[in-house]
């Protein structure tokens, strides 16, 4: 791996942190393991950063290698968390109104949708991704991306509803 | 959460991030010590994807698609958990769409699919275990059915029929023609608006939208089917630009109205 694949690599990293921090916080719920995920991800997409950057535009195959981690993080039973009564990362008590309390309660109801349901969520209306792409990053059929769409939102709908019962899935 | 949009109360939540804990350095350092054990390790890769591959090329075979004649104006469709079994190889348009007779013997949890290439339209519906009609506001064209349970149908589990416009009923004017297609998905968010009537519906809905200004109108858009059960609507703001794609159809109590996307603005 030569300087200028690092350079460009690094080039790359500069403008995509952010966002990907952020996907996989919505994937995820936890920026500790967010971060964890993201380090992962851009160690392997380095790996193989000549091939990758040759193609003109290594988001995609990012977010690929970012969402199966998480996927593939999910289905560890020894990785898996313990359901929680409060979440890691709640706002204080005076500002469960406005801003603060629309977070909490959208995490709340993201926790309440399956992973593969939240995954496809986040890819479509997070990253602006086509029912197409979605399917290639997560190595399904678009019909298959329809149904977990829309199952999704029926369950992301559910959850938001005022008095629906919060069951954390994490 | 009126006028808001899923990625809108995505933007809430990651609105302030915790600190940064990548460590770029680990990064490069791992990243590296991958790139050559993986330049090693490329022939061995090689040789398992011709594995796996030859492994998936020889079960696709397994399965077998059963295809009947259709009377031709209403297409069965069974589910099983062998396959699918579908009445013929077109269907033809009625005025209200495209009708299908559903049953399925899958488990609970199984869902039939449908969607056309190049429309970007379709859905996924709970299969039903008793038969029941769909009227799908499918286009002339192909029309893509699968069965599915908990991911992707098998080979057998997929069928492609052509829908066909004997009488000329379908009206090709889309969303995207009207400038009404900007790709922000907004009928989950908030309740629809209800009413009496298509407009009363669409005039309980648009007060929800504080950016269309006063007054505004509202029509029924030539678009589809023309006696779908659910048409679009377009509401203009005053000076005639379009603002917003409703969809209005009817409800136990009279009409709900839910809006589709906005205009450009």
């Amino acid at each position: 791996m030569g300087r200028q694949a690092e350079a460009s690599f690094l080039d790359w990293l500069a403008i995509n942190r952010d966002g990907l921090r952020k996907t996989a916080y919505l994937l995820c719920g936890d920026w500790h393991l967010a971060d964890d995920l993201v380090q992962d991800a851009l160690t392997r997409l380095f790996g193989v950063w000549g091939r990758v950057s040759d193609s003109g535009n290594p988001g995609p195959y990012t977010r690929k290698i970012l969402v199966n981690l998480y996927l593939d993080h999910r289905r560890r039973p020894s990785r898996r968390e313990i359901p929680q009564a409060q979440l890691p990362d709640t706002p204080d008590a005076g500002s469960a109104n406005g801003v603060d309390g629309d977070r909490e309660r959208l995490i709340r109801a993201l926790r309440q949708v399956p992973d593969g349901q939240r995954a496809v969520l986040v890819l479509r209306y997070w990253e602006d991704l086509s029912i197409e792409q979605t399917a290639q990053i997560l190595r399904t059929s678009t019909s298959n991306v329809r149904s977990q769409s829309s199952r999704g939102l029926d369950h992301l709908r559910a959850a938001l509803e005022p008095d629906s019962v919060t069951e954390e899935v994490l | 959460m009126n006028e808001i949009d899923l990625k809108d109360l995505f933007a809430t939540a990651v609105r302030h991030p915790e600190a940064d804990r990548i460590d770029t350095d680990a990064v490069l350092r791992h990243g590296r010590r991958r790139h050559r054990i993986r330049t090693g390790a490329r022939f061995g890769a090689v040789l398992a994807v011709l594995v796996v591959g030859g492994s998936v090329a020889f079960a696709a075979r397994s399965d077998q698609t059963t295809v009947a004649v259709s009377d031709g104006s209403t297409l069965s469709v069974a589910c099983s958990p062998t396959g699918i079994t579908v009445s013929g190889d077109a269907v033809a348009a009625t005025s209200a769409g495209v009708v299908i007779s559903v049953s399925s013997t899958m488990p609970a949890g199984s869902y039939l699919n449908f969607d056309w290439p190049g429309g970007g339209g379709g859905d996924a519906l709970p299969a039903p275990a008793a038969k029941v009609n769909w009227t799908l506001l499918a286009p002339p064209g192909p029309l893509n059915l699968s069965c599915t349970l908990n991911g992707d149908p098998k080979p057998a589990a997929r069928h492609t029929v052509t829908v066909t416009d004997p009488d000329g009923v379908w009206r090709s004017t889309t969303l995207t023609d009207l400038g009404c297609a900007n790709g922000a998905l907004l009928d989950w968010a908030g309740p629809p608006g209800s009413g009496s009537s298509p407009q009363a519906a669409a005039d309980d809905l648009l007060p929800r939208f504080t950016t269309i200004g006063r007054p505004f109108t509202v029509a029924r858009a030539r678009i589809g089917y023309p006696d779908a059960s659910s048409q679009t609507w377009i509401a203009s703001r005053s000076d005639g630009t379009p603002y917003l794609a409703l969809d209005v159809g009817p409800s136990d109590s009279g009409f709900t109205a839910s809006p589709n996307s906005f205009c450009s603005r």
